[in-house]
């Protein structure tokens, strides 16, 4: 018994020295650089207790910049989650039209965010823009200014995100939408059950595993999102789009700051752990697992 | 009250007739079985009086009312699943309660008709439990509890037992009749084994392609095939058929009518056989026996046969089954089986009935 387990342990060394060096080790040292004023100019830094975490909590912008990247996670997580269940259900049979829809929503999804950007930013354009001229020809409504006022410019990222992403999750809960046999949907039927009650009572239950990995998924990488910031708006204007990962950048590579990037990376760690243990904590109960 | 009427009913899927303008009538109060090969029509059939499938052209009626149009869920029928199709996710009570809470039953009425149901299955212990912690049997009997529940006009079932095992399907055979017994309500039952069919039944519909061969009690579906197709699916072994190529006719006898010793004075047909093969089953022992004409399966108590032994053997003339080349059964003439085998010397004729047997069991 024990030789087998010294084979076992033997056998996925190589995946654990992976993970080790490339997970555990960056993390740890993150966490430790924290500590230090590390600095990327002098190339070298010095232990300063919880100096950069006094700091960083000192900032009056700080707390914007949390409060920025929660309502960005909180509308992209919302509105992606519903979109994606919506458009799968539009779209679930598989007859030509459906699967032309399910293919053609993907395509956002291979393109690269920077090109998708460009696109997005001529069509937000204030004055030469397609969307203004929506509103302003059909509608008659006043253009907004979508990426370039502090008060649309969260918005406008929100609505580029969750059209680039919702694709693909579209095509996740399609997939686990067709893995409900057909004959429960008709036992519902045959028990008078509405089709809004299907809905809720059979249909989400039976895909709520992929439903709760995806709220998780969605929520990390949303908390993440720095590469359309980065291309869109930079953050601003006026700090309005700065969000955690883009204000770590920003100390860490033009300030070269890198311990005060690092105390910063800790807490975005500590907040990313502490929603997916209450999403746990909340949810897990209520997931169906076969 | 649940008698059922089918009016020329035709069904298509793409351009496939599945079932070509079929009339029928159920009882009501009955325990009807079909029955049939797979791919007759026979599930396709039970879904079109669920409602659950749409009725190509023709007419449904249950109790005089045209249901042809109407919803599922307005027509009064419950349905057990082959595969049981219950609500994974909920438990054994919710599963039982979720027809009633949709059609707005008050929470002590539904607590009095689970008792009661989960009481008369024997579910009572298990009602907390989710369907992925039972057992096929249990689940079974989830299945009808629901669909019970709902004081139906008329049970369908579609092919119920076929996923428990050999024992267990024996056992709910008996549990069923009972249940019909106690209930008195129109039962359609769907099966493709002529076991569940012959046991259950009081009438059976066997259908093939799409058609119905014959509506019939099991005895008179036994006894009196009015058809080939008939004669060969319906009983262990089938029945054995003698015909040859560009015969006018088909000759059968079932194999626990051969004599093997001395022949019976009304013997219409008689045969020089040598033994086979020997199944000794307990009570009886089934024998493949070679004659000029192919081969046949008896059926015999006689268990002192054994292979390569020599023998001569006979069927008295009303066990003789006399059938048109096209299947048809006629009535028993003495010249037509003395033409036919004579008829069937000359042209060294095929018996069939192990092909028969070998399309039964594939089905």
């Amino acid at each position: 018994m024990k030789k087998d387990h010294l084979k076992s342990y033997l056998m996925i060394s190589p995946a654990i020295l992976g993970i080790c060096l490339f997970v555990v080790y960056p993390m740890i040292s993150l966490i430790g650089i924290s500590f230090t004023n590390y600095d990327l100019v002098r190339g070298s830094g010095k232990f300063v207790k919880l100096a950069n975490y006094e700091k960083l909590f000192s900032q009056p912008a700080f707390g914007e910049i949390l409060s920025n990247t929660l309502i960005y996670t909180f509308y992209y997580v919302v509105l992606t989650m519903s979109l994606a269940l919506f458009f799968a259900f539009l779209v679930q049979r598989s007859n030509w039209f459906d699967r032309f829809v399910q293919g053609v929503t993907f395509l956002p999804h291979i393109t690269a965010m920077v090109s998708v950007s460009l696109v997005w930013m001529w069509l937000m354009d204030p004055f030469a823009g397609f969307l203004n001229y929506i509103l302003e020809e059909w509608f008659h409504v006043k253009g907004l200014q979508w990426l370039q006022s502090s008060s649309t410019a969260m918005m406008s990222v929100i609505i580029i995100n969750v059209w680039k992403s919702v694709g693909y999750y579209t095509l996740i809960i399609l997939s686990a939408l067709k893995t409900i046999p057909a004959d429960i949907y008709e036992a519902a039927d045959l028990d008078h059950s509405t089709k809004l009650r299907t809905f809720f009572k059979i249909t989400i239950p039976m895909i709520s595993p992929t439903l709760f990995f995806l709220l998780v998924v969605m929520t990390i990488s949303s908390f993440n999102v720095f590469d359309s910031i980065k291309v869109l708006t930079g953050g601003g204007p006026v700090r309005s789009t700065m969000v955690l990962v883009y204000y770590i950048y920003e100390y860490a590579f033009i300030h070269m700051r890198l311990g005060y990037a690092a105390a910063a990376g800790t807490v975005q760690l500590i907040i990313v752990s502490f929603i997916t243990f209450i999403y746990f904590k909340l949810l897990q109960k209520r997931i169906y697992y076969k | 009250m649940g008698k059922i009427v089918f009016e020329r009913v035709v069904k298509q899927f793409d351009k496939t007739t599945i079932i070509r303008g079929l009339n029928l009538a159920i009882a009501d109060g009955s325990f009807t079985v079909v029955v049939g090969p797979s791919g007759c029509g026979k599930t396709t059939l039970l879904r079109m009086v669920a409602g659950i499938s749409a009725v190509t052209s023709g007419k449904i009626y249950i109790d005089d009312v045209d249901v042809t149009n109407i919803e599922a869920s307005e027509r009064g029928v419950a349905m057990v699943f082959q595969n049981y199709a219950l609500y994974p996710t909920m438990t054994v009570r919710q599963n039982i309660e979720f027809g009633l809470k949709n059609i707005k039953v008050p929470k002590e009425e539904r607590d009095r008709l689970i008792a009661e149901i989960s009481k008369i299955i024997g579910l009572s212990a298990l009602l907390d439990r989710r369907p992925s912690s039972l057992s096929g049997g249990q689940r079974q009997r989830v299945a009808l509890a629901r669909a019970m529940v709902k004081k139906p006009k008329v049970f369908l079932m579609d092919e119920p037992l076929s996923n428990l095992d050999a024992k267990l399907r024996v056992q709910m055979r008996t549990e069923l009749i009972e249940l019909h017994e106690r209930l008195r309500t129109t039962f359609i039952y769907v099966t493709h084994d002529q076991v569940e069919a012959m046991s259950m039944a009081d009438t059976i519909v066997l259908m093939n392609n799409g058609q119905i061969i014959q509506t019939a009690s099991p005895e008179d579906l036994y006894h009196e095939p009015a058809h080939i197709f008939a004669a060969s699916f319906i009983g262990t072994p089938p029945m054995n058929i003698l015909r040859c190529e560009g015969c006018e006719f088909a000759v059968g006898f079932r194999a626990e009518h051969i004599h093997m010793r001395e022949a019976p004075e009304d013997a219409a047909l008689r045969f020089d056989a040598r033994i086979i093969t020997r199944e000794m089953l307990g009570s009886e022992t089934n024998y493949k026996i070679h004659i000029p004409y192919g081969d046949v399966m008896a059926k015999n108590p006689d268990a002192s046969f054994h292979p390569g032994d020599r023998l001569s053997i006979s069927i008295p003339q009303n066990n003789v089954y006399l059938f048109q080349a096209t299947g048809e059964r006629i009535p028993f003439d003495k010249e037509k089986v003395r033409n036919f085998l004579g008829a069937a010397e000359k042209k060294a004729c095929q018996e069939e009935s192990t092909g028969l047997e070998k399309k039964r069991d594939e089905a």
